[in-house]
């Protein structure tokens, strides 16, 4: 049994919480105007490492409210427990955040898209 | 206008449930019928004080509830409480509680009918209700004045502890409460039940 501290009613079963995948993902702003492949990064992709990872959960059975966690997925262990539009501020929890492939490839990734689904349209 | 107290009924009727029990039983049962169930949405920070006149003071802080004469006021997340009201006393206090947020983005919901009130009490009630809920009820992490939204075995619940009886109150959804009703009373069948009317 995993125990999650939620940031508002403190630590809770796991069978309380509803999983809501990799955390800091950034939803195209405009998905009719990027590439299949931009949104399938999206809606698909996932870090899914063995270890350290950013992570949505909702305290669903309890106060229903989002947040994010730092969790290893090996050894269950929770660094960090952030509000849903924060950064981490554990090191490690940062690192990884700032190692994930999407900082590299977000910005660069919407702009290709956006300029070729133009170019297929011109 | 129909008289609708005399259709109102209650998702534990149909148990045809009959009040009496050993005098030395370790808990007693009962169900708070058609309690007032307000839902208040609004950002603690601006409350005008016509508000806490009608709840009988501030806004409950995380975890906890407030008495206020006939009104108690339960925590249910950063923006979100639950009123309860004397049965029927629900849509006055919600016509009272708009008018004193006067045009506030708020939102003030009805859930009267959602929802029943099972009242377990009694030296013996901590011990029942830990067979099938997984927070603390020690009484240094839970005590009177306290509330917290979790699982009671498959149900959701509204946890309330009213006093140091202890006694509680489990505000479940009426689809659910037939199931805790009968878990609780199986529960308690080693310790002894006494089911009493409120
Ligand atoms: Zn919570």
């Amino acid at each position: 049994m995993l125990l999650i501290d939620c940031p508002w009613c403190g630590p809770r079963d796991d069978s309380e919480f509803q999983y809501g995948g990799e955390a800091h993902k950034r939803r195209p702003p405009a998905p009719d105007q990027v590439s299949d492949a931009v949104w399938a990064d999206y809606l698909f992709h996932n870090q899914n490492p063995k270890g350290l990872y950013l992570e949505r959960w909702r305290h669903s059975a309890g106060c229903r409210r989002w947040f994010n966690i730092a969790r290893d997925t090996v050894s269950h262990a929770v660094l960090e427990v952030y509000p849903a539009d924060a950064l981490p501020s554990n090191a490690a929890a940062r690192a990884v955040y700032e190692q994930n492939w999407r900082r590299e490839n977000e910005a660069a990734a919407n702009a290709a898209a956006v300029a070729e689904t133009t170019e297929i349209g011109a | 206008m129909a008289d609708v107290t005399t259709q109102a009924f209650s998702p534990l009727d149909h148990l045809n449930l009959t009040v009496g029990g050993p005098s030395d039983a370790g808990v007693s049962l009962g169900e708070r019928r058609f309690v007032g169930k307000l839902n208040l949405r609004v950002t603690p920070a601006k409350i005008p004080p016509a508000i806490n006149d009608l709840l009988g003071g501030p806004l409950p802080a995380v975890g906890q509830v407030t008495f206020g004469g006939q009104v108690m006021t339960a925590w249910l997340g950063p923006d979100e409480y639950l009123i309860l009201t004397e049965p029927g006393a629900e849509s006055a206090l919600q016509a009272a509680l708009l008018e004193g947020f006067s045009g506030q983005h708020v939102a003030v919901t009805d859930q009267t009918d959602n929802a029943t009130i099972i009242r377990l009490a009694g030296g013996d009630a901590r011990w029942v209700l830990r067979k099938g809920i997984a927070i603390d009820l020690h009484p240094r992490s839970f005590a009177a004045g306290n509330c917290a939204q979790t699982m009671f075995e498959r149900a959701q619940i509204t946890l309330i502890q009213v006093d140091d009886a202890p006694s509680y109150e489990l505000i479940v959804r009426n689809s659910f409460a037939p199931y805790l009703w009968s878990w609780l009373a199986d529960a308690s069948q080693d310790v002894g039940v006494r089911i009493v009317r409120l």
